[in-house]
């Protein structure tokens, strides 16, 4: 106590913590006075976050995704610490609104209390921008065209528009700029506003104290004990529920780099989703009224209320039905992606590439474990073949079915309808007779074919009788068997379906099925990526 | 009542606690660095380019995983020395403060230009400052070809410790 005694003396830190502690309740404690306190420590766990978050973050178009990549794949419990820091974004925009919904409930916003509520507003709208430039920083696919749609829309507005778009990018378009400034307004700018408009809203709300609730009577109780224990209880309640959606979702999405060249169905993180939904179904001539129009009255109408003073039914029934037109607005936008085909496939596709970018980055730093191999091999699937391949259930059919692929049952039924719509119906690649030789012999054949994958577990004896087949039989006369020429479209058999094989295949189709072969060139695969895809299309082999 | 007040203070402590180690201990494991293998092999070109008893400043470039990036770069250079087929190197950092010594071939001495420590040709201290001679590195030869591991050294001590 002695040293707290002499800290006392020269601080006089008593009168602080009683004065802060000793604040009046009227009408006593109650759960929905917790908000407000929730927000505080939200603030203070996207700072914390963020700042551990800064020291792995690099701001440059090069860099700004692997460094992301780096704190939510390598970085110890880097994940946790980014899925925090997004959680508590998602927390705060949730608690804000019960906050505001209570303020208004209890008349808060009334005199002698405008300036309190008007502060609070703005911080809202500061919420809004944290989100928004927060969004773009690790410059994945998500980040950036979210925040394309955000820029075009601020340049459309107009007079200042066209120069408050260039400002904001630091160019014409995006780039290194559009990073260092979008990151120096979420670190720097934003923090330090938010900050002393904080210490303003609490010192304004503890000038005017607690709006008495009508049935408040004489009652009278201090902030301490009672209240701090019910803030203290949401707040362990509201890091509890952050905690188990991040441990579920393992941190936070991060998705493929952005690439401005590819096609990525843009969503805005939830807190949008209600504007998002606004200019989908407003015509073009009114996209502009909605995007700026809407936040901008629905702001005035919040801003006006302590002015216009409605009786306090009519405040409550606004604010209800303003909240609630919004949270209808997101639902709608939910369920309308959820029933919308193309956008699920291209979602699918775009988590797809995000896990190949995630792993391939990982196999950067560390090889991965033969579990990861495989979700890299699945990713890949997803992501490249699915478009045309259907694979256990996935996919679209317009090219071979990979189920079974070069399996012995793969193969049978195979040679029995090669243009059956399974096998190369749906493709450009015709003209193989299905064959009829005995069942025996097709067994054997169909061995030999089999053993140019891979031997292991093959059977000697009716290998040997499938190559004497294949030489004296028809195959021979269009189908090599060396594994070196080519054969003018006609697949070469020798080595079919062994890693080697699909390697060639997937650099250049052509070598395998000639110029009638509509598939791409998958020749920017990675070294571990290829392996990956490889490995698991061998794995068919065995069903 | 005042009872009632302390359990309360107590619970809103040991939460509020609970709560601060939530943060710290993520934090501390987040920020703690881990020690990679600072030994990294460099291909120094085949044997019979290299002077007989004359040192060559050779730069030591590495395949570098740096946090979230690869690069090739130059993580420093040694002195490489051949005498006959027996070949070392001998890292340029001075073991003072870090300096890069200079090899004086009038003299046939190492110098550092900082505080003008000296080495002979075979590295050991022959004056100045220095705590001790310069860092030889690890050198063989693979199918003739010079293959280096680098590594670097605490400066500014008597005794040898890696960094």
């Amino acid at each position: 106590m002695k040293l707290l005694d002499w800290l006392e003396v020269r601080t006089g830190y008593r009168a602080l913590v009683r004065a802060a502690l000793d604040e009046d309740i009227p009408g006593g404690a109650r759960a929905r006075y917790v908000f407000g306190s929730v927000l505080v420590f939200l603030v203070v766990n996207q700072a914390v976050t963020g700042i551990l978050l800064a020291t792995g973050y690099a701001p440059s178009v090069h860099d700004a995704w692997a460094s992301v990549a780096y704190t939510q794949e390598v970085a110890p419990l880097g994940w946790l610490v980014r899925g925090l820091h997004a959680s508590g974004a998602s927390a705060a925009f949730l608690v804000v609104v019960l906050h505001l919904l209570q303020v208004v409930w209890a008349g808060a916003y009334r005199k002698p209390r405008e300036v309190t509520w008007w502060v609070g507003l703005f911080l809202l709208a500061l919420l809004f921008a944290f989100g928004l430039t927060g969004y773009l920083l690790p410059w994945d696919q998500r980040g950036y065209f979210a925040t394309q749609v955000a820029t075009n829309l601020a340049g459309a507005a107009p007079l200042v528009g066209p120069s408050l778009q260039r400002l904001a990018q630091g160019g014409t378009q995006y780039g290194n700029l559009t990073l260092t400034r979008f990151y120096a307004l979420h670190v720097l700018v934003l923090p330090a506003i938010i900050g002393l408009l904080i210490a303003g809203h609490v010192a304004l709300f503890r000038r005017h104290g607690i709006t008495p609730p009508p049935d408040a009577g004489s009652v009278t109780a201090r902030f301490y004990p009672a209240q701090l224990a019910l803030d203290t209880l949401a707040v362990v309640v509201c890091l509890a529920a952050m905690l188990i959606l991040v441990v579920r979702d393992h941190g936070a999405p991060l998705s493929a780099p952005a690439d401005p060249a590819s096609a990525y169905e843009a969503r805005p993180e939830w807190y949008f989703l209600p504007l998002f939904e606004l200019l989908r179904h407003l015509p073009g001539s009114l996209e502009l009224v909605g995007a700026l129009g809407a936040p901008l009255v629905a702001g005035a109408v919040l801003f006006a209320l302590p002015l216009l003073d409605p009786s306090r039914r009519t405040a409550r029934m606004l604010v209800v039905a303003l909240v609630g037109v919004t949270v209808l607005l997101g639902v709608a936008a939910v369920l309308e992606d959820r029933s919308d085909e193309a956008y699920q496939r291209g979602r699918t596709r775009a988590e797809a590439e995000a896990r190949v970018a995630r792993l391939s980055f990982r196999a950067t730093t560390a090889s991965l474990s033969a579990a990861q191999t495989r979700e890299l091999g699945d990713a890949l699937v997803d992501a490249r073949c699915a478009g045309c391949h259907v694979l256990g259930g996935r996919g679209q059919a317009h090219a071979p079915d990979l189920d079974g692929w070069a399996s012995r049952a793969w193969i049978d039924a195979f040679l029995l309808a090669p243009d059956a719509p399974r096998f190369f119906g749906r493709t450009l690649i015709h003209g193989m007779k299905p064959v009829t030789a005995s069942v025996e012999d097709r067994r054997n054949l169909v061995e030999w074919i089999y053993a140019q994958g891979g031997s292991d577990g093959t059977d000697a004896a009716r290998v040997q009788a499938g190559e004497r087949l294949f030489d004296a039989g028809s195959c021979a006369e269009c189908h090599e068997r060396d594994g070196t020429s080519e054969g003018h479209g006609i697949p070469n058999l020798g080595g079919h379906a062994g890693a080697a094989w699909i390697e060639t295949l997937l650099a250049d189709p052509a070598t395998h099925f000639g110029k009638k072969n509509g598939m791409p060139k998958f020749d920017t695969l990675s070294l571990p990526e290829r392996a990956a895809l490889v490995e698991r299309l061998r794995e068919e082999r065995f069903r | 009542m005042a009872e009632r007040r302390s359990v309360l203070g107590v619970l809103i402590g040991a939460a509020t606690a609970g709560l601060a180690l939530v943060y710290a201990i993520p934090a501390a494991m987040y920020l703690r660095v881990r020690r990679t293998d600072a030994a990294l092999e460099t291909d120094l070109g085949p044997l019979e380019a290299l002077p007989e008893r004359k040192p060559v400043r050779v730069p030591v470039l590495a395949e570098r995983g740096d946090a979230w990036s690869r690069t090739r770069e130059a993580m420093g250079s040694v002195f490489v020395v051949r005498s006959g087929n027996d070949v070392r190197a001998l890292d340029s950092a001075c073991p003072h403060t870090g300096c890069s010594v200079d090899w004086d071939g009038q003299e046939g001495a190492f110098r550092c230009p900082c505080h003008r420590s000296t080495f002979s040709l075979d590295g050991a201290r022959t004056g100045g400052p220095a705590q001790r001679g310069l860092d030889a590195q690890d050198v063989t030869v693979k199918g003739g070809r010079v293959i280096l591991r680098y590594r670097r050294y605490r400066s500014g001590r008597a005794d040898r410790v890696p960094v």
